[in-house]
């Protein structure tokens, strides 16, 4: 099993007291793949259902955001790979 | 300087970091905020006008028992007149940390706050007085003091912020009976402490510069060889500071030398917060003459060429 990787840029260094703060992070893992299932039925006839399509995620990833000033960082986007947060400074 | 960190987990428990570290630009000028007290609202509008175009930033103001509302509260014309409030109240301290509807009261109070308006919470100013009478321990403030911030930090709102106020100077000397009190705080408490307030003054005509008063100890005539002078104390804290109460006695000083101890306070405080350590964040003039027979002593009142140099401090601190 690999180890996840992940990455962090803020949009800037300072910020002014109640300007937004973007914290954009970019994550991922080796091992994390996507994987779709089909699923099909067949009869001793020869009957087949419709294929059914199953998906899942091998070793999914979390993701955490804490501050030690105790802002919230809220989620905006993410898409698997690129998440960004905001807070108020 | 605050840091945020991501971490990113795998099923298998893989665990990757990442630490990036901002900052806040400060609020503390090297100029502090300047502000007045006033008995009323109309003394204050009376002052402002006489300072006028100086724009004075930020208002200390009492309500006693909290109020309804923010809108009901003494800061609220603060919100018009573009003022950052230092807003004081008095709840129960024997029972607020412990009184759960006493709390909810507060936060629903708080949740009245206009969006972004700046309100600094002082709860229970000058607890000295009311320890020593017994009223209260300096556990149970400490508690209340805890338990408000708290509270305030729970809104996630930078604007809103929490603060204890204490004597100053007499606090910390060891002629009174006060430096004896554990003034220390736990890293909780600091965590919701904001800023920390003093309330000093040229209390007698013979009181030495605000610096002197400030940054000797003994309440600026040095002695002990043991007490640390205000500012040293308060650095502990690594806090900023507030003067929520300072002034200058128009009794038994000439108008010329307390014009001169006003202009003096304020350069000093611009020069003292361009060197190192804790700032002064504001400095709240207490603009009042309580006219008492007893003590004539309490008119602290600007008049004539002091409320000159008053509003040349502040013209100063707007720009």
């Amino acid at each position: 099993m690999a180890n996840p990787t992940v990455t962090a840029s803020l949009d800037k260094a300072t910020y002014s007291v109640g300007e937004n703060m973007i914290l954009t992070v970019v994550y991922g893992d080796a091992d994390t793949q996507s994987v779709t299932v089909t699923v099909q039925v067949t009869d001793k006839s020869g009957n087949q259902s419709n294929p059914q399509n199953v998906s899942a995620v091998i070793d999914p990833l979390t993701v955490a955001v804490t501050d030690d000033s105790g802002r919230t960082w809220t989620r905006q986007t993410d898409n698997g790979t690129t998440a960004v947060y905001k807070a108020v400074a | 300087m605050p840091n945020v960190t991501v971490k990113i987990t795998d099923k298998a428990g893989h665990v990757a970091t990442v630490v990036k570290t901002y900052a806040i630009a400060s609020s503390v000028r090297t100029k502090p905020l300047m502000g007045a007290s006033t008995a009323d609202n109309t003394k204050f509008n009376t002052l402002a006008a006489a300072l006028s175009p100086a724009h004075l930033e930020c208002r200390r103001t009492y309500d006693g028992a909290l109020p309804t509302s923010f809108n009901a509260s003494k800061a609220f014309p603060d919100v018009a007149n573009n003022m950052v409030s230092y807003w004081s109240w008095k709840p129960n301290a024997v029972t607020f940390a412990t009184d759960t509807a006493a709390q909810t009261a507060f936060s629903n109070f708080l949740n009245t706050v206009p969006a972004g308006h700046k309100l600094n919470v002082i709860t229970w100013h000058e607890p000295e007085d009311n320890i020593n009478a017994g009223q209260f321990t300096l556990v149970q403030w400490k508690a209340m003091i805890k338990k408000v911030g708290e509270i305030v930090k729970s809104k996630n709102r930078p604007e809103l912020r929490s603060g204890i106020c204490l004597m100053g100077p007499w606090t910390f000397d060891t002629r009174g009976a006060y430096d004896l009190y554990d003034w220390t705080f736990t890293a909780a408490e600091l965590a919701v402490i904001d800023f920390v307030g003093i309330d000093p003054y040229r209390w007698n005509p013979g009181d030495p510069s605000m610096q002197t008063i400030l940054t000797v100890k003994e309440s600026g005539t040095g002695g002990s060889a043991t007490s640390l002078s205000t500012m040293t104390k308060l650095a502990q804290w690594g806090k900023p500071v507030v003067l929520s109460e300072w002034g200058c006695t128009r009794t038994g000083t000439t108008e010329a030398d307390a014009t001169a101890w006003i202009t003096a306070t304020y350069n000093w405080m611009k020069t003292w917060n361009a060197g190192a350590g804790i700032d002064i964040e504001a400095a709240i003039y207490f603009n009042n003459n309580l006219d008492l027979a007893t003590e004539p002593r309490a008119n602290w009142e600007l008049t004539g060429t002091c409320l000159t140099a008053f509003k040349n401090a502040v013209l100063d601190a707007n720009g």
